[in-house]
């Protein structure tokens, strides 16, 4: 842990450069790069099955509930170009989104999320809820609580939970986990990770039992 | 209403354990809105007066009943802001400082004990959040999707800021004051908070830094220990949780001021993009009125019944509110009644006698002493701000 966190003291100004660089040069120029191949992001759509749904739905909570609960989303009333801009800001500001997920988000906000859209906004709170979030299929065979390979865990501690619970997991807006003894309490830890627990957002839908495994592992691994 | 208390002090309880930012989440955690089921029928912690817009951070805003009171309660008053309050420990007396800085001849940094050496001072003034109304704007505009209830009118008691600068010695290229509090994002790359304003607004003898709201010590989500009022002016402007003031010569830098918070200095047709150069910040009020009674969707029986409401303006005072109930034909006076006070909201009253039953709407439009009067419907602008189109409510005339 004091190693770590030394490592990162010391590594932090070039750390948040190198961020920086990525989500200004980077993203953009993936971007284009991606909309060069598919002829541009049109906002055409084919007609989006549930499983898309479901799955949209997991990356917004996922992105996005990290800073803000989600009805401020839902009750939003924007054009394609808007949410797109709206995505720009959000990334700027820290959200981790990939090129193709913001084109997944951007989508599926305007599809749901458009000026035509019902102005009820109990409505829309309402129609959130109508299709409940279900698990990704577990792959048959694999143990519910399957062996944890740390330097996966890493690297997915660091897609998914970095802005809540801070880099070396050493707690910020969500609290400290490096040697939490939530860890060895595998119920506890399971459950809250699965199901959520107050502002923290039910995992379930976004990690599948080998990734909560795997960073639980590497969580295990700080001192 | 023990269980209000009890969940009240359930909350308080937790809160002091864990610490804010995990308060702010036990909202979400104690009351039964999950993230994604969070409906604005929904009352947050047990709270009937308000309706939540977000839930984190909290955002709520008073169900328009409640203003049926002059003094808006604290517990009723609409809750805003970017970030949710910072964690109480940060902000806790023993280590809470007020740093005043920048061009001044003697930079300081103040407790709340020191602050307290200066004259107390109170006043009744309408708080009310830039985007108060931004619902009602075609097109939408992004952002927290307020309707009526933004608003409140609130008894606040500090110091005045005027005194605090003079102590320091202003110096004269000093154009701008800047103003940041203790709420911090979750991510170290979302900007602060970091608001301005003009020297002259900072200079204004009742231009406040409060330390208590409606006599009690400001409440947490309203911005304890310590927060600016500016009365006559939009929230945007009163920082809550305030700990740095610096005079400088520029307006305050990053997004909340440079970006955010600016409306067009020329009416533009909805829906344009606006040139940054065109867009000037929210600073006053404009000319309001709202419908407290009878409640939208209410049945009323034939025969007199009384239109009640409140009227705000900016740095002027409301002369009149006129009420229609042929959609806008003709209009008649409303009484002004009750307290009258720079600043504050004026109650009025309607007497109305519908001769026919069926579907009515009621329409209200107050205008101020500089011949500022509610339209229709209001000026649109990017960020949806300072709506005051003329309110209105639907209501039942039944036969019986």
């Amino acid at each position: 842990m004091i190693p770590l966190m030394q490592r990162w003291r010391h590594k932090r100004p070039a750390v948040i450069g190198l961020v920086t660089v990525l989500v200004f040069v980077g993203i953009p120029l993936v971007k284009a790069l991606a909309d060069d191949r598919t002829g541009g992001n049109t906002g055409q759509e084919s007609s989006p099955s549930v499983s898309d749904e479901q799955d949209s739905k997991r990356l917004m909570m996922a992105r996005c509930a990290v800073c803000h609960s989600t009805d401020l989303i839902v009750q939003q009333r924007l054009t394609l170009s808007q949410w797109v801009k709206t995505l720009n800001k959000m990334e700027r500001w820290g959200a981790q989104v990939s090129s193709a997920e913001q084109t997944q988000l951007a989508n599926y906000l305007a599809a749901r999320y458009h000026p035509g859209a019902s102005g009820s906004l109990e409505q829309t709170a309402q129609d959130s809820l109508e299709a409940p979030i279900t698990e990704p299929a577990i792959h048959p065979g694999m143990p519910e609580h399957p062996e944890g390979r740390p330097d996966h865990g890493q690297r997915l501690f660091g897609q998914n939970c970095v802005p809540c619970h801070g880099p070396a997991a050493a707690g910020g807006m969500g609290p400290k986990l490096a040697n939490n003894p939530i860890l060895t309490d595998e119920r506890r830890f399971w459950a809250t990770v699965r199901q959520g627990r107050g502002a923290m957002p039910a995992w379930s839908a976004m990690l599948n039992a080998q990734e909560i495994a795997d960073i639980q592992a590497w969580l295990k691994t700080l001192e | 209403m023990s269980h209000n208390t009890r969940a009240v002090s359930r909350r308080a309880f937790l809160g002091r354990l864990l610490g804010g930012a995990v308060a702010a989440w036990a909202v979400g955690y104690l009351s039964p809105e999950t993230l994604w089921g969070q409906t604005s029928k929904q009352e947050p912690q047990g709270n009937p007066g308000l309706l939540t817009r977000v839930t984190r951070p909290f955002d709520a805003e008073t169900r328009v009943e409640e203003f049926a009171s002059y003094i808006t309660p604290n517990d009723r008053f609409f809750v805003r802001s970017h970030f949710g309050p910072p964690p109480p420990e940060q902000i806790a007396e023993n280590v809470w400082r007020l740093h005043v800085r920048g061009l001044v001849d003697r930079p300081l940094e103040l407790t709340l004990k020191d602050l307290a050496k200066f004259e107390r001072v109170s006043l009744t003034a309408v708080m009310q959040c830039s985007g108060n109304g931004r619902a009602f704007h075609r097109p939408r505009a992004p952002g927290v999707q307020w309707e009526r209830g933004a608003v409140g009118n609130a008894k606040w008691t500090g110091v005045r800021l005027r005194d605090v600068l003079s102590h320091v010695g202003v110096q004269p290229s000093a154009r701008h004051l800047q103003l940041l509090g203790a709420d911090r994002p979750v991510s170290t790359m979302t900007p602060l908070f970091l608001r301005s304003i003009p020297i002259e607004k900072a200079m204004h003898p009742d231009t406040l830094l409060a330390t208590h709201m409606n006599g009690e010590p400001l409440p947490l989500p309203h911005g304890a220990p310590l927060r600016l009022i500016t009365p006559g002016w939009m929230g945007d402007a009163c920082v809550k949780w305030l700990t740095d003031l610096t005079l400088q010569t520029e307006e305050a830098k990053g997004f909340y001021m440079e970006t955010a918070y600016r409306y067009p200095a020329h009416p533009v047709e909805p829906g344009t993009a606006v040139p940054p150069r065109d867009m000037i910040p929210v600073e006053a009020m404009v000319v309001k009125s709202l419908i407290v009674s009878p409640v939208s969707g209410a049945a009323l029986k034939l025969g007199p019944v009384t239109v009640e409401g409140v009227a705000w303006t900016g740095e002027g005072k409301v002369v009149t509110v006129e009420v229609s109930v042929d959609d806008g034909q003709t209009w008649a006076n409303a009484r002004l009644v009750g307290e009258d006070a720079p600043y504050a909201w004026r109650q009025w009253q309607f007497i109305w006698n519908p001769r026919q039953p069926g579907a009515r709407t009621i329409l209200a439009r107050a205008t101020d002493d500089r011949g500022q009067t509610q339209p229709m419907t209001s000026p649109w602008n990017p960020g949806g701000f300072l709506w005051n189109g003329v309110d209105r409510v639907q209501v039942e005339v039944k036969s019986a």
